[in-house]
């Protein structure tokens, strides 16, 4: 394991509808973390100030995770306003993308908002790939926009082989899924 | 203490809606997860668990079922830095996977809640150095409110049974195997 000199910053999809996907994202951001990275998270969709385990973690450790959702998106009477939230969520990713100066950048949940067309897949996908060199990003969700899988580095499906919802009626876990 | 929506129950995934039978179903319960498979995401994913529980001030463990690595790995790094107890095999083979599994049964014995993370437990039940019955035995009469990820390339089905959840991790697209790993991602 050497590190190159033509390294470049990866472009990671974690898709599927197994869980995991967010939480191993919140891994490669604690990974990037201890290694002295920085490292910025956003949320499509979770509600802002959200404060799950990793909302309070991420404080408590100077992490930032930054939250931005109405949280009832596919139950939302008002379309505009999500859409606009979406909107608003993605000129920040854009911002910290373009920027260079955070070394990963994770969109976590960003495939929902792609694939429900609030947000220009072109411009997201264009977003991406025209990234400063050094910069890794990672996006979640199920269903990735075949366009950003295709420009994609690296792409995991967490396969759902066996979900305690679905199979046993069995409540989110506070501390192990939020 | 008054909750809003977000905190109560986690939006986040739309095939959960509030039709899903977790609105009606009961309480906590400490739960057996197995993330394995040929995909990237599943040390990561123990990481990111750690990270939640720790948030919510719960106690957390992290295990290794491998010797350590010298240097230290990112996660090794990050774990330091986040004030959470890693342990590993102290040898190589039966004997360090022995020794490990001893400490993991006890923690499982006397910590009530919070996580253990048994990362690579389902490759030294494969590699022969336990018994899958012995871990099985051990990871099913669990009754408390620990929750305990187990992971590995291939977990043996009867782990799978047992387990509340499983997903696999499925590399669909890869860098080449010439590719040099990544500081900070990859390790």
């Amino acid at each position: 394991m050497t590190e190159s000199s033509a390294r470049a910053g990866l472009f990671i999809i974690h898709t599927g509808d197994g869980k995991g996907k967010t939480t191993a994202a919140l891994g490669l951001m604690v990974r990037a973390w201890g290694r002295g990275k920085s490292v910025k998270m956003f949320q499509f969709l979770k509600h802002t100030g959200a404060r799950f385990g990793e909302h309070r973690a991420a404080e408590k450790f100077g992490l930032s995770i930054e939250s931005r959702g109405d949280g009832f998106t596919w139950l939302s009477k008002d379309m505009d306003e999500t859409t606009a939230i979406a909107v608003d969520q993605w000129e920040r990713c854009k911002a910290a993308i373009q920027a260079g100066d955070t070394d990963l950048v994770i969109l976590d949940e960003a495939t929902y908002p792609v694939t429900y067309g609030w947000l220009d897949a072109d411009d997201v996908v264009s977003t991406i790939a025209n990234r400063p060199p050094h910069v890794h990003v990672v996006v979640t969700g199920r269903d990735a926009h075949e366009k950003l899988v295709e420009i994609a580095d690296v792409v995991t499906e967490m396969e759902d082989i066996k979900h305690p919802y679905r199979d046993q009626g069995i409540k989110a876990q506070p501390g192990l899924d939020f | 203490m008054p909750t809003n929506p977000s905190e109560e129950f986690p939006r986040s995934d739309p095939a959960v809606t509030p039709d899903s039978p977790e609105q009606s179903a009961p309480a906590r319960k400490g739960m057996l997860v197995v993330y394995h498979g040929d995909g990237d995401g599943k040390e990561a994913a123990t990481l990111g668990v750690l990270f939640r529980a720790h948030g919510r001030g719960l106690p957390v463990r992290h295990m290794k079922f491998a010797t350590p690595s010298e240097p230290p790995s990112g996660d090794d790094l990050a774990l330091e830095r986040l004030g959470i107890s890693s342990h590993h095999m102290a040898q190589e083979g039966p004997e360090g996977a022995k020794g490990l599994w001893q400490k993991a049964v006890r923690h499982i014995s006397i910590v009530q809640e919070g996580v253990l993370v048994l990362d690579g437990l389902a490759d030294a039940v494969r590699e022969g150095w336990l018994s899958t019955e012995e871990a099985t035995t051990v990871l099913e009469q669990n009754d408390s409110l620990l929750h305990i990820i187990v992971t590995g390339r291939t977990a043996p089905s009867e782990l799978i049974e047992i387990a509340d959840l499983v997903s696999n991790m499925r590399a669909i697209k890869q860098r080449d195997a010439s590719s040099p790993a990544i500081v900070g991602i990859d390790y």
